[in-house]
């Protein structure tokens, strides 16, 4: 499959005891679903797409990035939380309306006032998982790639 | 400013021949302004709980009768709240013309399915056949240049597709790959005549020579898809253009070029249609190009389509 190599045994583990660990999502969330790598990206798939045959075709991507890999460790995408991190239950913010207007058009949040650990975030708003962001004392940058932002004038 | 659309007296003339008297009232409905619609994302979200999060902010929501999760949106200023509200962000719903949502619907992917959409971007297709299969199964989602990949890329993680494999090659080359699949879509590149109504500039280009070249690129990429195709595979092959070279032209190439290849009558809930041309400009097509579907603008207040349905024997 290209450069692509399907993630099994202990490089598996590895990704769900980060998503359990820093987000407390089970690792039985995962369970039908499979792991690809392809450089500094982890990608999540169905079983059936990895088994077929892909020998001559050009490879851009396969299903979904979950995870990028960074110099300071996984950093789940915007795309995946919002589909996985309705399993998270540790180091989610719930952010107010003003905040998650503010998330939405780009812009980092200050001052908050959460005893969430630094480190990666889920940006919860109402019901809505918004993505990730990433927390430093009252600081959050906020992550949401820009092709995103909105220009959302009230929620 | 609202843009005036120039149609070509060419085209005008052109349609006049197939429509005689009803001519006037096709051109007119080129004129118009394109009924705005989305398609409810249930890959992302519950249908229900959407709709009713998209009629509190005060919109009209008429489902469209071919898609299942399809709607027409009416409301005030719609056009620019559209792309700009939570749920749009978290890619609960997408804004597709109702008119695409016929050939994934005619295709019916299932969970079981091996799928080609070869030429896939910007995916709004792709995404409604992910969304068909439960994310199950596996499509191969390909495009040739870089910028529509990206979009395709872009559009399906927004929508959380993922049983689909994007990959980048010429679709006329397609066939080299061995690959054989249970369903294919061949959306085709075209001179985009009925997309007039959502953009004013679509026959800025347009001409008889256009067309010409296009359908040429498209029956080679329709030959490259057939050859793709399982023994009692299907095959949609669809247009937004009416031009009858690009479409029943196309398909009477194939059908003279492959004898195991048959049509299948196009038939879907709600939708108006008319029998494809048995004959353009002095030329006369296989007796079967009358099963595809002709979608004026004026049958369902859409853009203006062409479908196909193929099956191989």
């Amino acid at each position: 499959m290209n450069d692509m190599t399907i993630i099994t045994g202990k490089s598996r583990k590895e990704v769900l005891n980060y998503l359990e660990s820093r987000f407390g999502i089970k690792k039985e969330v995962f369970k039908d679903y499979v792991f690809v790598k392809k450089g500094k990206k982890i990608w999540i798939t169905n079983e059936d797409v990895v088994s077929r045959k892909y020998k001559k075709i050009p490879i851009e991507s396969i299903g979904m990035v979950l995870i990028r890999l960074q110099k300071n460790g996984m950093k789940m995408t915007t795309n995946a939380a919002q589909i996985f991190g309705k399993y998270a239950t540790k180091n989610v913010i719930n952010l107010s309306k003003t905040q998650a207007q503010k998330i939405l058009q780009g812009f980092n949040l200050d001052n908050l006032k959460t005893d969430v650990e630094d480190g990666y975030v889920m940006l919860k708003y109402s019901d809505y998982i918004l993505g990730v962001g990433l927390k430093r004392d009252r600081f959050l940058m906020n992550m949401i790639p820009k092709s995103r932002i909105i220009p959302i004038e009230s929620l | 400013m609202k843009k005036r659309i120039i149609l070509p007296k060419e085209f005008k003339a052109r349609y006049s021949k197939i429509l005689g008297r009803e001519n006037k009232r096709f051109l007119n409905y080129c004129m118009r302004p394109l009924r705005k619609s989305i398609r409810i994302n249930t890959l992302k979200t519950d249908k229900e709980k959407c709709l009713k999060l998209l009629k509190n902010k005060g919109w009209k929501l008429t489902p469209i009768p071919w898609c299942n999760d399809g709607f027409w949106v009416d409301g005030e200023k719609i056009e620019e709240k559209l792309g700009n509200t939570l749920e749009y962000f978290m890619g609960y719903y997408y804004i597709q013309e109702a008119s695409s949502m016929i050939p994934p619907a005619v295709l019916r992917p299932t969970e079981r399915d091996f799928v080609l959409d070869i030429a896939a971007s910007p995916g709004s297709k792709t995404g409604q056949m992910a969304q068909m299969m439960k994310n199950k199964g596996c499509i191969i989602a390909n495009d040739v240049r870089i910028e529509r990949l990206k979009m395709l890329k872009y559009n399906l993680e927004k929508l959380g597709v993922i049983n689909t494999v994007v990959t980048k090659m010429d679709g006329r080359r397609f066939w080299k790959t061995n690959m054989k699949f249970d369903k294919i879509l061949v959306d085709a590149p075209c001179s985009s005549e009925g997309t007039v109504r959502k953009n004013w500039k679509a026959l800025s280009r347009w001409s008889p020579e256009l067309i010409r070249y296009i359908s040429n690129v498209q029956k080679h990429l329709l030959d490259s898809a057939v050859r793709c195709l399982k023994s009692n595979g299907i095959l949609v092959y669809s247009t937004c253009t009416l031009a009858p070279e690009e479409n029943e032209g196309v398909i009477d190439y194939v059908l003279k070029k492959y004898q195991d290849l048959d049509v299948v009558k196009v038939s879907l809930r709600g939708l108006k249609y008319r029998e494809g041309l048995k004959e353009w400009d002095g030329r006369e097509y296989d007796d079967r190009v009358t099963k595809c579907a002709r979608i004026w603008p004026q049958d369902n207040d859409t853009e203006g389509f062409f479908v196909a349905k193929l099956v191989r024997k």
